[in-house]
C-alpha cells in the first residue's frame, strides 16, 4: 500500500517538476522561429523553411527541447546558445538586440524619428517659403490660383473647386 | 563559323566601347561653341553602340545554340541536354551575360531616346546623350576588361548546365523584365541631370520622360511580381517574399520610383518640390545601380568576397561617381530649384503626397539599411549576421498600412487646402465602409482581438517592446482590409461621379461612359486602376500571411489524409528521366472534406539533376532517358536504378553528384464559384519520395487568398499599360511647357 502511495507521489512530483525542467512546446517554437535553416536557400527560419534540411533540424531541436535525444532537456535559450556557439551569430534569423547589432533594431526607429523631424521641417519650410521670381527657372506650376484672396470656405469658391475637380 | 561568332562578338564589344566613348565626348563638345554640329555625331554613335551590342548578344546566344563549350560562359551555364528555351535564357544566367543584357537594354533605350527626340528637346539632348554615353562606357569597360563574355578555353565535351532552380519558364521572363525596369530609369535620370546642367529646371524634363518613368516603374513592378510568383512555385517554401537581398535590390528603386511618380504631380500643379523630384530620380537610378552592385559584386555573401571580386570595386567607384557627382550638381543648382508656391495647409493634396513620399522613401531607406547591415556588422565586429524576414516585417508592415490609407486620401483631397465640405463629400462614405469592415473582422474573432488588445497595453505598461509588437501584429490583417476597403470605396466613388457626369451630359451608356472616361483622362483613371491593383495585392498578402496553415504527412500510395477543409488521396507515383533530371512525380486527388466532391488533382515532383561531369552517371542517365516511355517497365526500372547509383557514387566521391529541386503541386481555387475558398491555394511539396515504394513525405500549405496577389498584379499591369499609352492631353501640356520655355529663353 505504502509502495503504491509512494509511486503515486513520485509520479505526481514528476508531473509537476518535469515542465519546469524540460522544454515546452513554446521553447520548441521559439527555437525554430529564432534559428535559421542552414540549407543555403532563402534566409528562412527553421520553422518556415520547406527544405528537407529544415525537416531534419526540426526533429533534432524537438529532441533537444524535450530530451528525447537522450540528453538533458533544454529550454529555447539554451538551444539557441548551443547553435550560436557552433555556427556563429549568423545562425539567428535576425541578430540579437545586443551590442553593435542593437543598431539593426534601433536604426529604423531612429530613422523614423529623424524622418518625422525632417517632415515637420520640410512642411514648415514649404509653408513659409516666399513666392519666387519667375526668373528662377522655367515655371513649373500649372494649377491656377482660384480666386486669390477669397477664403477657401467661401461657398462660391467651393462650388467652382468641385466642378473643376469633376472635370479635371 | 564558330570562330567567326566569337571574333565578331569580342570585337563588337570593343568597338561598342569606342562608340559609347565618342557619344559621350561628342555630346559634351557639341554643347560648347567649339564642337557645334557634333551632337548629331554623338547621337549616331549611340545608334552604333546599340547595333554593336546587339551583334555581340546575337553572337553569344548563337554560342549557346550551337553548344560551343569553348566559351567559358556557355560551358558554365549550359549543357548539351539543356532544353532550347533554357539555352537562350542562360544568356542572363550568369554575370557576364547579365551585364551584356543590361548593356543591350541601355544602348537600345539610348537609341530610342535619340530617335524620339530628333526634333525636340535640343537644349536638353546634349547633356542627356552624354549621360547615357558615359553610363554605356562603364558597362562596356566591364564587358571588355572585367567580365568578358567571349573568354574561351580548350574545348570541352559538355557544359555544367544552368542551376536547376533557374529552369523555370518564369526565369525566361523575370530577369529581363526586371532589367528593363532598372535600365529604364536611366532615361529620366539622364534628363534630370541634363535639366540641372542646363539650368532648365521647369517641368519639361519630367514631362518628356513621364512615359519612360512609368515604363520603367511598370517593368520593375512586374518583374518583382514575377519574381515572387517564381519563388512561390519554384522554391517550395509556401511563401513568395523572403526579404532576400536580391528581392530587396529590386524593391528599393521601385519604392523611390513610386515616390517620384507621385511627387512630380506637385511640381506640375504647384511648382513645388523641385529639389525633391531631382533628388528622387537620382536616388532611384542610384538604387538601380546599387541593386546590380549588390547582387553582382559578391558583397552579400561576404565583404571579403567583395574585395576579391573583379567587378565589385569597379561598381563601387561608378556608384560613388553617380551619387556624389549628381548631388554636387544638385547642390550647385539649388538657386534654380526654388519653389514657386508655398504649402497652404497640412490638409491638402500636397501634404498627403508629401507624406506618401516620406513613407515610401522611409521604407526604401529601412530596407537599404537592413539589407546592408550584415556587411556593416561584419566590417565592424568581424562576425556575420543574418537579416531574415521578421526584422523587415516588424518595421515595414505598419508603414505599408499607413501608405495604403494614403492611397485613398491622396487622389481625393483638394489641392492647396481641403475645406470641411471637400472632406465630408469625399471621405465620409469610404471611411464608414473601411471602419465597418475593420469592426466586422474584429467581431468575427472577438476573443483573439480582445486578448491582443489587452496584451498590447500590458506589454506597453511593462515596457516590453517585442511582445507589444507581437500583440499589435494581430490587428494587421483587419487594419489592412479596413484600409483597403476605404481605398476601393474612394476609387468606386470617383469612377461613379465621373461616369455620372458623362452619362448626364453626353447621354452615354454606363459602359461607354466608363471606357471614354478612362480614355480621355488615362493618367488619372489608370492611376486609380493601379491603386485598385495594389489594394488587391495587399489583401492577398494579408490573407495569406495571417491565415496560412501548414501540415506535414508521411503517406503510402493509396493513403488518405484530412488537411483543413480538404480530403487528400495519394494516388501513386511515377519515375521519369527527362531533359536533364530524374524525377519522382507524385499524384494526388483533392476532395472537399465536407461533401466529398472531387476538387481536382495535383502533381508534385521531387527532382534530382545529375552532375553531368561524372561520366558513369552521365552515361547511365542518357541511357535511361533514351528509353523514354512513361509506364514502360524497363524504362522505369532503369530510372529507378539511377537512385542507388547516385548513392554509391556519392559514397565513393564523398560529395554530392546531384542537385535536388522540387516542382510544387498547386490546386488553385480561382473561380468565383469556389465560395469561401476563392483565391486559395492547396500547395504540396514532396520533401522526400522513396523510389522503390513510393512512400512520400508531403508538406502541405493551405494559402488562403494568395491568388489575390496575382489578381492584383494583373490589375496593376492593366492600369500601368493604360497609363503608358500616348495621351493627347499630356502631349498638349508638354507642348505648352515647351512654348513657355522658348518664350522665356528668348
Amino acid at each position: 500500500m505504502w509502495l503504491s502511495r509512494l509511486s503515486t507521489a513520485a509520479l505526481l512530483l514528476l508531473v509537476l517538476v518535469l515542465p519546469v525542467l524540460a522544454g515546452t512546446m513554446d521553447d520548441y517554437h521559439e527555437a525554430i522561429q529564432t534559428l535559421r535553416c542552414d540549407c543555403g536557400c532563402h534566409p528562412q527560419s527553421i520553422e518556415a523553411c520547406a527544405c528537407g534540411r529544415a525537416d531534419q533540424l526540426r526533429d533534432i531541436i524537438r529532441g533537444q527541447v524535450f530530451g528525447s535525444d537522450g540528453n538533458e532537456p533544454m529550454n529555447a535559450q539554451e538551444v539557441i546558445a548551443l547553435y550560436v556557439a557552433e555556427h556563429g551569430e549568423q545562425i539567428r534569423i535576425a541578430p540579437a538586440a545586443a551590442g553593435f547589432n542593437l543598431l539593426a533594431w534601433l536604426g529604423p526607429l531612429v530613422g523614423l524619428v529623424l524622418g518625422l523631424l525632417a517632415a515637420v521641417a520640410l512642411v514648415r519650410h514649404l509653408a513659409s517659403s516666399r513666392q519666387p521670381a519667375v526668373a528662377d527657372g522655367i515655371p513649373g506650376g500649372s494649377a491656377p490660383e482660384i480666386m486669390p484672396g477669397i477664403p477657401s470656405d467661401d461657398p462660391y469658391r467651393q462650388k467652382l473647386q468641385k466642378q473643376l475637380e469633376e472635370w479635371e | 563559323m564558330r570562330d567567326l561568332t566569337i571574333t565578331l562578338g569580342h570585337y563588337g564589344l570593343f568597338l561598342a566601347l569606342a562608340t559609347a566613348g565618342w557619344s559621350a565626348l561628342a555630346a559634351i563638345l557639341g554643347a560648347t561653341n567649339r564642337g557645334k554640329g557634333l551632337q548629331r555625331s554623338a547621337e549616331h554613335a549611340l545608334y552604333a553602340t546599340f547595333g554593336l551590342t546587339f551583334l555581340a548578344t546575337v553572337c553569344l546566344v548563337s554560342g549557346f545554340l550551337i553548344d560551343d563549350f569553348r566559351l567559358d560562359y556557355v560551358y558554365h551555364y549550359s549543357s548539351s541536354s539543356q532544353a532550347l528555351p533554357y539555352k537562350i535564357g542562360a544568356l542572363w544566367g550568369g554575370q557576364a551575360g547579365s551585364l551584356l543584357l543590361w548593356a543591350l537594354f541601355l544602348t537600345g533605350m539610348g537609341a530610342l531616346m535619340v530617335a524620339t527626340n530628333r526634333r525636340k528637346n535640343r537644349a536638353l539632348m546634349p547633356a542627356a546623350t552624354a549621360v547615357i554615353g558615359g553610363i554605356s562606357v562603364f558597362f562596356m569597360i566591364l564587358l571588355n576588361y572585367f567580365e568578358p563574355p567571349f573568354a574561351t578555353s580548350a574545348a570541352r565535351i559538355d557544359g555544367v548546365g544552368l542551376n536547376p532552380q533557374l529552369k523555370n519558364y518564369w526565369m525566361m521572363i523575370h530577369p529581363p523584365t526586371l532589367y528593363l525596369g532598372y535600365v529604364g530609369f536611366t532615361i529620366p535620370f539622364a534628363f534630370g541631370i541634363a535639366a540641372l546642367i542646363t539650368r532648365r529646371t521647369g517641368d519639361i524634363w519630367f514631362r518628356t520622360t513621364r512615359r519612360w518613368t512609368i515604363f520603367s516603374w511598370f517593368f520593375l513592378g512586374t518583374g518583382i511580381l514575377l519574381g515572387s510568383y517564381w519563388a512561390y512555385i519554384e522554391l517550395g517554401w509556401g511563401g513568395y517574399w523572403a526579404w532576400d537581398p536580391v528581392e530587396n535590390a529590386s524593391l528599393m528603386p521601385w519604392l523611390t520610383g513610386t515616390a517620384f511618380l507621385h511627387s512630380v504631380m506637385i511640381q506640375e500643379k504647384r511648382g513645388m518640390l523641385k529639389v525633391w523630384n531631382v533628388l528622387l530620380i537620382i536616388l532611384t537610378f542610384s538604387l538601380s545601380i546599387f541593386g546590380t552592385f549588390l547582387t553582382r559584386s559578391g558583397i552579400i555573401s561576404s565583404v571579403h568576397s567583395f574585395a576579391t571580386s573583379q567587378i565589385g570595386p569597379a561598381f563601387a567607384v561608378f556608384l560613388a561617381i553617380i551619387v556624389f557627382g549628381s548631388l554636387l550638381l544638385l547642390i550647385s543648382r539649388l538657386p534654380n530649384l526654388r519653389s514657386e508656391a508655398k504649402l497652404e495647409s497640412v490638409l491638402s493634396r500636397e501634404s498627403s503626397f508629401l507624406f506618401n513620399n516620406l513613407i515610401l522613401v522611409g521604407i526604401a531607406a529601412t530596407v537599404l539599411f537592413l539589407t546592408t547591415f550584415p556587411m556593416l556588422s561584419e566590417a565592424v565586429t568581424g562576425r556575420k549576421v543574418t537579416m531574415g524576414p521578421p526584422i523587415f516585417n516588424l518595421v515595414n508592415v505598419p508603414w505599408a498600412i499607413v501608405l495604403l490609407l494614403l492611397a485613398g486620401i491622396g487622389p481625393l483631397i483638394a489641392w492647396r487646402q481641403a475645406s470641411t465640405e471637400n472632406l465630408k463629400r469625399n471621405f465620409i462614405a469610404p471611411a464608414l465602409a473601411g471602419i465597418w469592415v475593420f469592426l466586422l473582422l474584429l467581431a468575427l474573432e472577438p476573443r483573439t482581438y480582445l486578448d491582443a488588445f489587452t496584451g498590447t497595453f500590458k506589454s506597453l505598461f511593462t515596457l516590453q517592446v517585442a511582445p507589444m509588437f507581437d500583440q499589435v501584429k494581430t490587428f494587421y490583417p483587419a487594419l489592412t482590409f479596413g484600409a483597403g476597403v476605404f481605398v476601393l470605396a474612394t476609387v468606386c466613388q470617383e469612377y461613379w461621379r465621373g461616369m455620372r457626369v458623362r452619362m448626364h451630359r453626353h447621354k452615354e451608356s454606363v459602359a461607354l461612359a466608363f471606357s471614354r472616361m478612362i480614355w480621355r483622362n488615362k493618367r488619372r483613371y489608370a492611376g486609380y486602376i493601379v491603386h485598385v491593383g495594389i489594394v488587391v495585392i495587399f489583401f492577398g498578402i494579408a490573407g495569406s500571411s495571417a491565415y496560412q496553415t501548414e501540415t506535414q504527412r508521411l503517406l503510402e500510395p493509396g493513403g488518405y489524409v484530412n488537411i483543413e477543409d480538404y480530403l487528400v488521396r495519394y494516388d501513386g507515383y511515377r519515375l521519369e528521366a527527362v531533359d536533364d533530371h530524374i524525377g519522382a512525380v507524385t499524384m494526388l486527388t483533392v476532395f472537399d472534406r465536407g461533401s466529398g466532391k472531387e476538387l481536382g488533382s495535383v502533381e508534385a515532383e521531387q527532382r534530382f539533376h545529375p552532375n553531368m561531369q561524372v561520366p558513369q552517371l552521365r552515361e547511365a542517365f542518357h541511357a535511361a532517358r533514351a528509353q523514354g516511355v512513361v509506364g514502360h517497365s524497363e524504362y522505369e526500372e532503369s530510372v529507378a536504378a539511377l537512385y542507388p547509383l547516385i548513392q554509391r557514387l556519392e559514397g565513393s566521391y564523398r560529395r554530392e553528384v546531384k542537385t535536388p529541386s522540387t516542382e510544387v503541386g498547386i490546386l488553385a481555387s480561382i473561380s468565383p464559384f469556389d465560395g469561401t475558398r476563392f483565391g486559395e491555394d492547396f500547395y504540396v511539396i514532396p520533401l522526400g519520395v522513396d523510389p522503390a515504394t513510393g512512400r512520400a513525405n508531403f508538406r502541405v500549405f493551405v494559402n488562403p487568398m494568395v491568388n489575390f496577389i496575382w489578381f492584383g498584379g494583373l490589375v496593376f499591369v492593366i492600369g500601368s499599360l493604360i497609363s503608358i499609352l500616348p495621351d493627347a492631353r499630356e502631349r498638349r501640356r508638354l507642348e505648352a511647357s515647351m512654348a513657355i520655355e522658348e518664350r522665356h529663353v528668348a
